[in-house]
C-alpha cells in the first residue's frame, strides 16, 4: 500500500505496542468500516469486502467509526453491495453517520447502497 | 459609535494574498491569442475586490493602482483588447507589485512608490494604446459600475462585486442539465467528484442520477480508478459560469456537457440540500423535500445583500471554497491544543500501565474505562493533528510562476507537472520544506533541463519536463522533484570528489554513494554558476534543511535521462515512529526512518580493520559497528556481538551497525525537547516519555555517525 | 533596614525579609530562595544523558517536561551518598540568557522554610579561588546553625554554559569519506 492518510496512523503513545493492527472482518458478519474510507484506503477496503462477498448470512456494515469517505471509497462499497444484492445476499447498515448519508446522496448512490433516503 | 475597521484588516490581507495567488494561477493558464473568458473574469474579479477592500480601508495607493489594473482588465474582458505576451508579463508584474504593496501596508512600512508608479504608468500606457478598431467608448456587454473613469474613492468599492457582468443572465428559475463522466484516472489527478457535486449542490437545488453501469465486479475493480458517471440537474438562480467554475480543475480529465433545459424540475429523485451547513439535517433519515428547498432562497439572496467590507473584498471565484463552513484559527491555539493532547497521551499511557498492575473486580471495570480513554485520546490526538495538516499545494502553487519565469530567462522550454497536490502534511513541515524545494526545482530548470537545441539533438522533445509529486508512503510523506534533463555525470562527480580529497584515489563507490557525494558541503556540479541557481547555497544546505525536519533526501540520476530527488519527511514534527532498543538498563528510541534493518550477527561476518575498528559485511559492503553502550558509557547486558543485535541504520548517506542489547518494540512517540531545560546533546535529537513515566532519549542517527567518524579519524 | 531590626522571628513580609528553603547536604545546611522552588519530590530513577558532566545525573519527566537532575554532593565534591527512598529532589527554576529553565537538585533532605533578614546575611569569606564561592550569596545564622545561601542562577547557570560549550565543540566537521 503506497499511500496512507494521517488519520490511520497508529496511536502515538509512550507505551510499547504494535504499530498497526490489521482490521479483519469479524466472523459475526458485522464489518466495521474504518475511520477513513478514502482513496488511500480503498485497496485494503476492497480486499476486506471481497472476503465477505460470498458470505451466505446477511452482512452488516457498521459505519460508527467512519469519519471521511470519498468517491473512491463509495465506489468500492457500491461495487460490493451491488454484487451481493445481485447474488440475493443481503447487506445491512448500522450507525450510518451524516457523512455517509450525505456522500451517498451527493453521488446518487443512496438507493444502490440501500441507505435511508428521503421519501419523495 | 464608529466601527473599528482595523479588526477586518487581517482578514482582508489574508484573503487578498489568496486571491492574488489565484489571479497568478489564472494568468499563467491564460493562452495568448485565445484567452479563456472565464479566466479573464477570475482575474478581473480579484483586481476588483482588492480595489474595493483597499478603498474601504483607506489604502489609497493600492486602490489607485488596482483601479488602473482593473481598467485594463475590463478592456480585455469586453474584448476591446487582446491578450499579448507583453500584457501577460505586465499583469504578472502587477501581481508582484500588489503583493509587495499589501505586505508593506500590512507591516505598516513605506511602499516602493517608484516601482508602483512605473508599473501603473505602463498599465495606463497600454490602455491608451488600445487599438482603434473598437469604438472609443465601447459599450461593454454590461458596463460594470467600476468602469467609471473616476479615481477610486471609498464610495466605489464595496457595492460592485455584487453585480458582475456574468451574473445578469442568471435569471431566477434556470434549470441546467450536466452530464459528467470522469475519465478513469480522475482520482489519480487529485480530483474527487464528490467535492464537485457538493459545490454544485451549494449553487442550487441538485438532483443526482448516477450511472454505475461501467462499475466492474468488486474483484475486477481498480479502486484507484473512477468508474462512475453522473447526470445532474441543477435548478435555481444559477448562471452558467459558476457551474463551469466547479469543473474548472477537472478540465481535460472528464467528459462534460452543460446545457440549459427549460422550466423547473417536476420529480426530483434525490433532493440535495443547498448548503453544506445543512449536513446536520441530512443525518435525519427522512428529510422532507420541502425542507430541502427551504435553504435555497436564503442563498440566492446572499449576493444581493450589501456585503460587509470583508465579504466584498473576497474574490467571488473562491467563495465556494472559503464558505464551506471553515474558520480561521491562530496556529498558536492549535499548538497549545497539541501540547495539551500530548500530555494527555502520556498521562493516559501511565494510567494504562498502572491499571494493568491492579487486581480485583473493580480493576476489570477500571481497565475497561481505561481502554475507552485510550481510544478517545487517540482519536482526539488524530483529530488535532489533522487540524494542523494542510495540502502541499500551498507550497506547490508557487512553482508554475517560478518555472515559467526561469525558463523564459534561460531560453528553455519547460513543462511543469504537479501531482499529489492534495497530499496533506503538518503545517510546520510544510513551511520549512518550501525553500529546499525551490532550490531543487531551480536546480532542475537551470542544470537539469537542456536548451531546446541540445534536447532535439539528443533525440528528446524540445519541451523538458519538471515533475513535482507528493504522496504518503508508510507513515511518511515522499516529495519528489524529477526532470528529464541531462542527469548527472558520475565520472565528473567522482573526479571532483577525488580532486577535493573527499574520497581516496582508489575508493570504489556504489552509484548510491556517488550520488550522495553531491550533498557534501561545497560540492556543486555546475561548470559555471548562473544567476538562477547562484553559487552560495548548495545541495548540502538542502540536505541540512531536510534533516532538520527529521527527513532524508536521495538522488537517482542517469546520464542523459534525468534526475530524481526524493525527499522523505515525517508527517509531523511532534511525533516520530520509532524502534525502542535496550542498552543495559536504558531504553533508546531509534527513528524508523533511519533504520534499514535489524539483524543478528554471525561471527564469520565480523572482522577488524586497522584504523576502522569493527566492521561487518552487509549486502556486499563493510559497515562499521558502533557499540551504543561504549558511546554512552553504559554497562550493557550483551558484551559480545553475538549476544546482542545489530540495527543497521543510515544517515548522511552512510550506513552503520548500531550494536544494542535487544529490540523492544515499535511505537510512535511524542517528541520532547531536551534543549528546553538542558542543551543540545550530540547524537540525541530529543526525548520522549514512556508509558511508565520514565524518559527515553531519541537517537539522532546522522549525528551518531558523524561523531563516530570523527573519533575514528582522530 | 528599619522595621525588622528587632530580630529574625519577624514574620511580616518586610522588604528585607525573604523566605528561604533550607536543605541538608552532608554536614552543611544550604538555603535557596523559596520563590525559585517549583516543587519537591522524591527520588526516582533518571535517564542518563550521554557526555554530560558527572554531577548531571540525567533527566526526569516532570509533568511532561524533561528536566535535568544535578547531584549537589558531586557538584560540591562531597562524598557520594546512596540514593534512597528519602533522597529528595528540589526542582528549581533558573534564569539564564536562554530564558527560564527548570533543574532538579538532589539533596540529602529538606529542613525547613525560614525567614531571612537581609541585614543578617554576611558575605561569604574569600577562600582562595574566587570561582569556588561565586555561587554563594552569603551566610546567615538560623537557630544555632550557619546556612549557606546559594545563588542558584550562578550555580546552575555556569553548568549550562559548560553544557552549551560541549554542544558546540561537538558540532561536526564535514564528512570525510563516503565509503
Amino acid at each position: 500500500m503506497k499511500k496512507r492518510k494521517p488519520g490511520t496512523r497508529s496511536r502515538p503513545t509512550g507505551s510499547t505496542r504494535p504499530s498497526r493492527a490489521a482490521r479483519k472482518p469479524r466472523s459475526s458478519g458485522v464489518f466495521t468500516l474504518s475511520a477513513e474510507c478514502t482513496i488511500a484506503e480503498s485497496a485494503p477496503l476492497q480486499a476486506d469486502l471481497s472476503r465477505l462477498l460470498d458470505k451466505e448470512a446477511p452482512v452488516t456494515l457498521d459505519a460508527k467509526e467512519l469519519q471521511r469517505i470519498d468517491t473512491a471509497g463509495m465506489q468500492v462499497i457500491a461495487a460490493f453491495v451491488r454484487e451481493r444484492n445481485a447474488g440475493g445476499r443481503q447487506v445491512q447498515w448500522r450507525n450510518a453517520p451524516p457523512t455517509l448519508l450525505c456522500a451517498a446522496r451527493l453521488l446518487g448512490l443512496g438507493a444502490l447502497l440501500g441507505l435511508p433516503q428521503p421519501t419523495p | 459609535m464608529t466601527i473599528d475597521l482595523t479588526q477586518f484588516h487581517d482578514a482582508f490581507f489574508e484573503e487578498s494574498f489568496e486571491a492574488l495567488d489565484s489571479m497568478e494561477a489564472a494568468l499563467l493558464k491564460l493562452d495568448i491569442g485565445a484567452p479563456d473568458k472565464e479566466l479573464i473574469n477570475t482575474i478581473f474579479r480579484v483586481a476588483h475586490s482588492i480595489k474595493g477592500g483597499s478603498a474601504t480601508f483607506g489604502f489609497s495607493e493600492i486602490a489607485s493602482f488596482t483601479h488602473s489594473l482593473e481598467t485594463l482588465l475590463d478592456e480585455l474582458r469586453s474584448g476591446n483588447m487582446q491578450v499579448t505576451l507583453p500584457m501577460s508579463d505586465l499583469l504578472l508584474k502587477s501581481v508582484d507589485v500588489l503583493r509587495a504593496m499589501l505586505r508593506a501596508v500590512q507591516a505598516k512600512q513605506p511602499l516602493d512608490a517608484q516601482r508602483v508608479s512605473d508599473l501603473q504608468f505602463d498599465l495606463e500606457l497600454m490602455i491608451a494604446q488600445k487599438p482603434a478598431l473598437a469604438p472609443a467608448f465601447a459599450p461593454a456587454p454590461v458596463p460594470a459600475p467600476v468602469a467609471a473613469p473616476a479615481p477610486a474613492t471609498e464610495a466605489v468599492a464595496p457595492v460592485a462585486v455584487t453585480a458582475p457582468a456574468d451574473g445578469v443572465e442568471a435569471a431566477a428559475g434556470n434549470r441546467w442539465q450536466i452530464r459528467f463522466r470522469p475519465f478513469r484516472e480522475f482520482f489519480a489527478r487529485g480530483n474527487d467528484p464528490m467535492r464537485m457535486l457538493r459545490e454544485l449542490a451549494e449553487l442550487g437545488e441538485l438532483s443526482v442520477t448516477v450511472d454505475a453501469d461501467s462499475l466492474p465486479q468488486l474483484a475486477q475493480l481498480n479502486p484507484q480508478e473512477c468508474h462512475l458517471a453522473w447526470v445532474l440537474e441543477l435548478s435555481g438562480a444559477v448562471a452558467e459560469e459558476p457551474i463551469k467554475q466547479v469543473f474548472e480543475w477537472a478540465e481535460g480529465d472528464c467528459e462534460l456537457e452543460i446545457r440549459q433545459v427549460g422550466g423547473r424540475p417536476a420529480g426530483v429523485p434525490e433532493a440535495i440540500l443547498a448548503d453544506a451547513a445543512a449536513d446536520a439535517l441530512l443525518s435525519v433519515p427522512a428529510v422532507e423535500p420541502a425542507a430541502a428547498t427551504v435553504a435555497e432562497p436564503a442563498r440566492s439572496e446572499a449576493p444581493v445583500a450589501p456585503a460587509a467590507p470583508v465579504a466584498a473584498a473576497k474574490p467571488e471565484a473562491s467563495v465556494s471554497s472559503l464558505d464551506s463552513g471553515s474558520i480561521r484559527v491562530s496556529v498558536e491555539k492549535i499548538d497549545e491544543l497539541m501540547n495539551t493532547v500530548g500530555e494527555l497521551v502520556i498521562t493516559q499511557a501511565m494510567l494504562n500501565q498502572l491499571g494493568s498492575t491492579l487486581d480485583g473486580p473493580t480493576a476489570e471495570k477500571l481497565r475497561a474505562g481505561l481502554a475507552q480513554l485510550e481510544r478517545n485520546t487517540r482519536e482526539l490526538q488524530e483529530s488535532v493533528m489533522r487540524v494542523r495538516m494542510l495540502p502541499i499545494t500551498f507550497v506547490f502553487s508557487r512553482f508554475p510562476r517560478m518555472v515559467r519565469d526561469l525558463a523564459q530567462r534561460l531560453g528553455k522550454q519547460i513543462e511543469l507537472k504537479l501531482t499529489g497536490e492534495q497530499t496533506e502534511l503538518d503545517k510546520t513541515v510544510l513551511e520549512k520544506i518550501g525553500d529546499p524545494l525551490v532550490h531543487l526545482v531551480r536546480n532542475s530548470v537551470d542544470h537539469g533541463i537542456e536548451t531546446p537545441e541540445t534536447r532535439i539533438a539528443a533525440g528528446k522533445p524540445a519541451f523538458g519536463t519538471v515533475h513535482l509529486d507528493a504522496c504518503h508512503r508508510g507513515g511518511n510523506i515522499a516529495v519528489e522533484v524529477s526532470d528529464d534533463g541531462q542527469g548527472l555525470d558520475k565520472d565528473r562527480i567522482l573526479a571532483k570528489a577525488r580532486a577535493r580529497n573527499l574520497i581516496g584515489p582508489n575508493d570504489q563507490l556504489t552509484d548510491e554513494q556517488i550520488h550522495d557525494l553531491i550533498f557534501l558541503p561545497g560540492f556543486s556540479t555546475a561548470e559555471k554558476t548562473t544567476d538562477v541557481s547562484g553559487r552560495g547555497v548548495g545541495m548540502d544546505v538542502v540536505r541540512r534543511n531536510v534533516k532538520e525536519l527529521g527527513g532524508k533526501i536521495e538522488l537517482r540520476t542517469e546520464r542523459g535521462k534525468g534526475s530524481r530527488f526524493i525527499i522523505t519527511l515525517p508527517l509531523t514534527l511532534a511525533i516520530v515512529d520509532g524502534q525502542s532498543v535496550a542498552v543495559g538498563t536504558e531504553t533508546y528510541i531509534v527513528p524508523l526512518i533511519s533504520i534499514v534493518e535489524s539483524m543478528q550477527l554471525k561471527t564469520s561476518s565480523v572482522s577488524r580493520l586497522s584504523g576502522r575498528g569493527e566492521v561487518f559485511s552487509f549486502r556486499g559492503d563493510y559497515l562499521p559497528i558502533i557499540r551504543l553502550h561504549e558511546l554512552y558509557g553504559i554497562e550493557p547486558r550483551a558484551h559480545s556481538l553475538q549476544e546482542g543485535l545489530i540495527v543497521v541504520a543510515e544517515g548522511d548517506g552512510r550506513r552503520v551497525g548500531l550494536f544494542v542489547d535487544d529490540l523492544l518494540g515499535q511505537q510512535q512517540v511524542v517528541i520532547k525537547s531536551l534543549e528546553a531545560n538542558y542543551g543540545h546533546v550530540e547524537g540525541v535529537s530529543g526525548a520522549t516519555i514512556l508509558g511508565d513515566g520514565s524518559v527515553a532519549l531519541i537517537l539522532d542517527v546522522p549525528g551518531i555517525i558523524r561523531a563516530a567518524s570523527l573519533r575514528a579519524a582522530a | 533596614m528599619s522595621s525588622n531590626a528587632a530580630g529574625k522571628t519577624e514574620h511580616g513580609p518586610g522588604a528585607e525579609s525573604r523566605q528561604v528553603l533550607t536543605f541538608v547536604l552532608g554536614n552543611e545546611t544550604y538555603g535557596v530562595d523559596i520563590l525559585r522552588v517549583q516543587e519537591i519530590r522524591g527520588w526516582s530513577a533518571v535517564t542518563k544523558i550521554p557526555h554530560a558532566p558527572s554531577h548531571v545525573l540525567g533527566v526526569l519527566n516532570l509533568r511532561g517536561s524533561i528536566v535535568p537532575i544535578v547531584d549537589l554532593r558531586m557538584r560540591f565534591a562531597l562524598e557520594r551518598a546512596e540514593y534512597t527512598a528519602i533522597t529528595v529532589i528540589i526542582v528549581v527554576s533558573v534564569s539564564s540568557p536562554a530564558g527560564r529553565r527548570d533543574f532538579g537538585v538532589v539533596v540529602d533532605g529538606v529542613s525547613d522554610v525560614v525567614d531571612v533578614n537581609a541585614a543578617e546575611v554576611k558575605p561569604a569569606p574569600e577562600l582562595g579561588q574566587r570561582s569556588a564561592t561565586d555561587f554563594i550569596r552569603g551566610l546567615v545564622p538560623v537557630s544555632d546553625r550557619m546556612v549557606v545561601l546559594l545563588d542558584i542562577d550562578k550555580l546552575i547557570g555556569s553548568e549550562m554554559r559548560s553544557m552549551g560549550d560541549n554542544a558546540e565543540t561537538a558540532e561536526p566537521a564535514p564528512a570525510a569519506s563516503a565509503a
